[in-house]
């Protein structure tokens, strides 16, 4: 080496010798953290403190970035780079910074970062100087905390230096007193409060400094002026060197204490008083309680004599009493026996009564009996005179159809004789001798009349068992279809017949038909000498038309009058007239089954006159 | 007509028609009557069915109405129904004299109806009414071929 070379080695020398040992001074220095950034925030640097005060070693941060030693990295704010930004536009930034360290627990560190220039003065790195503040606030921390403790406890807590001067004064101070902090601090308190002491003001300090404190009743008066009573007590405080530099002050106020007490003695007065009065009062209200007792027993005397008085009134009425009851009692002895009396004799009637009573409800049995069995009997004859009547009903239409029957039928065989005896008359009379022919004449006879016979009993059998139309009917047209179905007789006889206008009336037309024929018939057929004549008249009476045909023929004797209706009833032989016997049985049954009647008056020689009647026209049939 | 007037007599008593036919000759009607005993005969009769094959069709029925098997009633309303028959004139001859019977008998279309009488010179005086009208004045149709 040559002496340039050596001097700017000495220089050079010195220089990295107290660079060495600044380089070994920041490097081993623990008290606090020093690390080198570049511009980025990469560390470059780190030495012992910040070892010790984020327990990261050297080799596991060089490289990283800062802001992974910020304790809200994860939020990443930038907070680390807005530091670093700070520190190159100030070139020195103080700052407060929540730090990770290594075991994860966080720490508060005063941070200063600066820039780093190079000879130029161009910046080329940042440093960092960090304190552990941690410690200090948490004892800060503690510190207000305690601070909080008293003031929540609105205990009136002062501390004041020894010359008097307030150096602390709390919540519960500025509460009871009115001062706040700042008007009080600094201030000598006693003078404020304008405090009187129960003894002088030395003596108390003599006895608080000799045994460390002193209670007290003390009065202070309030910033508003008001007196405010409390008991005090002092307690001295030491300094680091264990002087006495302070004492605290805790007051409690006792004003409500005295106020109660005071009003306490006062209603004690008050209520003695009050006792005094009432005993008065009662003392007045006993005698006057006396008084009245002493009237109320005099009127009892009085009334206890009034009831003596009473009782013996009503002992001697009880006398009388006894005495009527005595006699009630008798009659009502005597009452009772008539009661008796009169109930055996009731008893007696009752029995009579009750007997009676069974008699007639024996007779009503009995007669109910009889009504019953007559009910019975009735119901019984009843229904044989219904099956008496249903048997008489069908017998007679049996009867009837058989007569119905019986005579068409008879009517065939009857017809082959009477004709073939007819033409056997016709074709051999006078071939055969006058008494064959008398013979035939017989049969030809006998069997025209049994036809007539057979035809007769047909149309009466047949009034039963045809049905009637009832209706309206005209008797004029009636009697012309009579006189016309007549005519031949009429006309062969020369009769004349007279006739009025003929009402209408009700009943079956053919039958009514039947009926005029048949009479006016008669008429024609038992004629007498004289020429025949016929009179029909008709008067209404009430409800009913009665009729009469009257004749100028041969009459009957009128005890036949009956007879003559009966059927197969003849008053003349054959020869002497013809007919069956059957033409006024007829009539009757038309007649009767028109609701009327009909009979007949003659005298023999001097006509007959046949009678009938038959229903009016009702209104309702007058329209038809 | 030129020809004598054909009648069918359909009539079940032997007695009745006899004497018809006696009646007809003592009056000598001239007429070509058949008689046939029963409904059935007459059918066969006015269809030229069964036994009466060659039977020419009548001019005049005479119908008596109570028969046996089949009754007049039954022939009248058969003929009437059909075509061919329907138009040949039916005198009923019977004995009945019901109303029921009369109605009845003009309901089914019977020309008249006459009840058999009893007496021989009524009958006759109803054979010559019978001449008069039905086989003298009363026109007959000819059916169509």
């Amino acid at each position: 080496m040559n002496t340039a070379q050596s001097n700017m080695t000495k220089q050079e020398q010195l220089k990295s010798t107290s660079e060495d040992y600044s380089q070994m001074l920041f490097s081993t220095i623990v008290d606090c953290s020093v690390i080198t950034m570049d511009l980025q925030g990469n560390i470059l640097s780190w030495n012992a403190g910040a070892q010790l005060l984020s327990g990261y070693s050297a080799g596991e941060v060089i490289g990283s970035h800062i802001s992974s030693l910020y304790a809200h990295k994860e939020q990443d704010t930038g907070e680390a780079m807005q530091d670093l930004e700070s520190a190159r536009t100030k070139g020195r930034f103080e700052h407060i910074s929540w730090r990770l360290r290594k075991d994860g627990t966080k720490f508060l560190a005063n941070v200063v970062t600066s820039t780093l220039t190079d000879p130029a003065g161009t910046i080329c790195a940042f440093g960092e100087l960090s304190r552990d503040l941690t410690v200090q606030h948490l004892k800060e921390q503690s510190l207000r905390e305690q601070l909080e403790i008293i003031n929540l406890s609105h205990e009136t807590i002062m501390i004041l230096g020894l010359d008097g001067v307030i150096q602390f004064w709390n919540r519960g101070a500025e509460e009871m007193y009115g001062f706040s902090e700042a008007e009080a601090i600094g201030k000598k308190g006693h003078e404020i409060l304008r405090t009187e002491f129960p003894r002088p003001l030395g003596d108390i300090q003599s006895m608080l400094l000799k045994d460390g404190r002193w209670d007290g009743e003390l009065v202070h008066h309030s910033r508003s002026g008001e007196a405010v009573t409390v008991l005090s007590r002092w307690v001295v405080r030491n300094d680091a060197s264990g002087n006495p530099s302070s004492f605290l002050e805790i007051d409690r106020g006792i004003n409500e204490r005295i106020n109660a007490e005071q009003k306490r003695l006062q209603d004690k007065a008050d209520r003695e008083l009050r006792v005094k009065e009432r005993i008065t009062e009662l003392a007045a209200s006993e005698k006057l309680l006396l008084s009245k007792t002493l009237e109320i027993a005099k009127s009892d005397e009085e009334r206890e004599i009034k009831i003596q008085e009473r009782i013996v009134e009503l002992a001697i009425s009880e006398e009388l009493l006894s005495g009527k009851m005595l006699e009630i009692a008798k009659s009502d002895e005597q009452r009772e026996l008539r009661v008796q009396e009169r109930i055996v004799e009731l008893a007696a009637s009752e029995q009579l009564l009750l007997s009676k009573v069974l008699e007639i409800e024996k007779s009503d049995e009995q007669r109910e009996l009889r009504v019953q069995e007559r009910i019975v009997e009735l119901a019984a004859s009843e229904e044989l005179l219904r099956s008496k009547v249903m048997e008489l009903e069908r017998s007679n239409e049996e009867l009837q159809q058989f007569a119905y029957v019986c005579s068409h039928d008879l009517q065939e065989p009857l017809r082959v004789i009477s004709n073939y005896t007819q033409l056997l008359s016709k074709r051999y009379s006078g071939q055969l001798d006058a008494k064959a022919d008398l013979f035939i004449s017989f049969a030809v006879d006998a069997s025209k009349r049994m036809q007539i016979l057979i035809n007769d009993l047909l149309a009466y059998s047949r009034l039963q068992t045809r049905e009637k139309k009832i209706g309206p009917v005209d008797c004029n047209t009636v009697l012309k279809m009579a006189l016309a179905n007549l005519e031949i007789l009429l006309t062969e006889t020369g009769a004349q017949v007279n006739y009025g206008s003929l009402p209408v009336v009700v009943g079956d037309q053919s039958q009514l038909l039947q009926l005029f024929q048949n009479l006016i018939g008669n008429a024609l057929k038992f004629r007498s000498k004289e020429p025949i004549i016929i009179d029909i008249s008709v008067e209404r009476e009430g409800d009913e038309w009665l009729w009469t045909i009257r004749d100028n023929g041969i009459g009957f004797d009128i005890q036949f009058q009956e007879r003559i209706f009966l059927i197969f009833q003849r008053l003349h032989t054959k020869e002497e007239y013809s007919g069956s016997g059957i033409g006024l049985a007829v009539c009757k049954k038309i007649v009767l089954r028109h609701g009327g009647r009909i009979w007949a008056e003659s005298e023999p020689g001097k006509g007959a006159s046949f009678n009938f009647t038959l229903p009016a026209q009702s209104k309702e049939h007058q329209n038809g | 007509m030129d020809r004598s007037i054909r009648v069918l007599l359909v009539e079940d008593s032997i007695a009745d028609a006899t004497l018809i036919q006696e009646i007809f000759i003592d009056e000598k009607v001239d007429i070509e009557l058949t008689v046939v005993r029963d409904g059935f005969e007459a059918m066969d009769f006015l269809q030229a069915m069964g036994k009466h094959v060659d039977a020419t069709r009548p001019d005049l029925v005479i119908l008596d109405l109570n028969m046996p098997k089949k009754d007049g009633r039954e022939l009248l309303m058969e003929m009437k129904a059909i075509p061919n028959l329907k138009s040949i004139p039916v005198v009923i001859l019977t004995t009945s004299q019901a109303e029921e019977d009369i109605l009845q008998g003009y309901n089914l279309h019977a020309s008249c109806y006459l009840i058999k009488p009893i007496d021989l010179n009524r009958f006759t005086q109803l054979v010559k009414y019978i001449e008069n009208f039905w086989f003298s004045a009363v026109q007959y149709p000819t059916p169509d071929a």
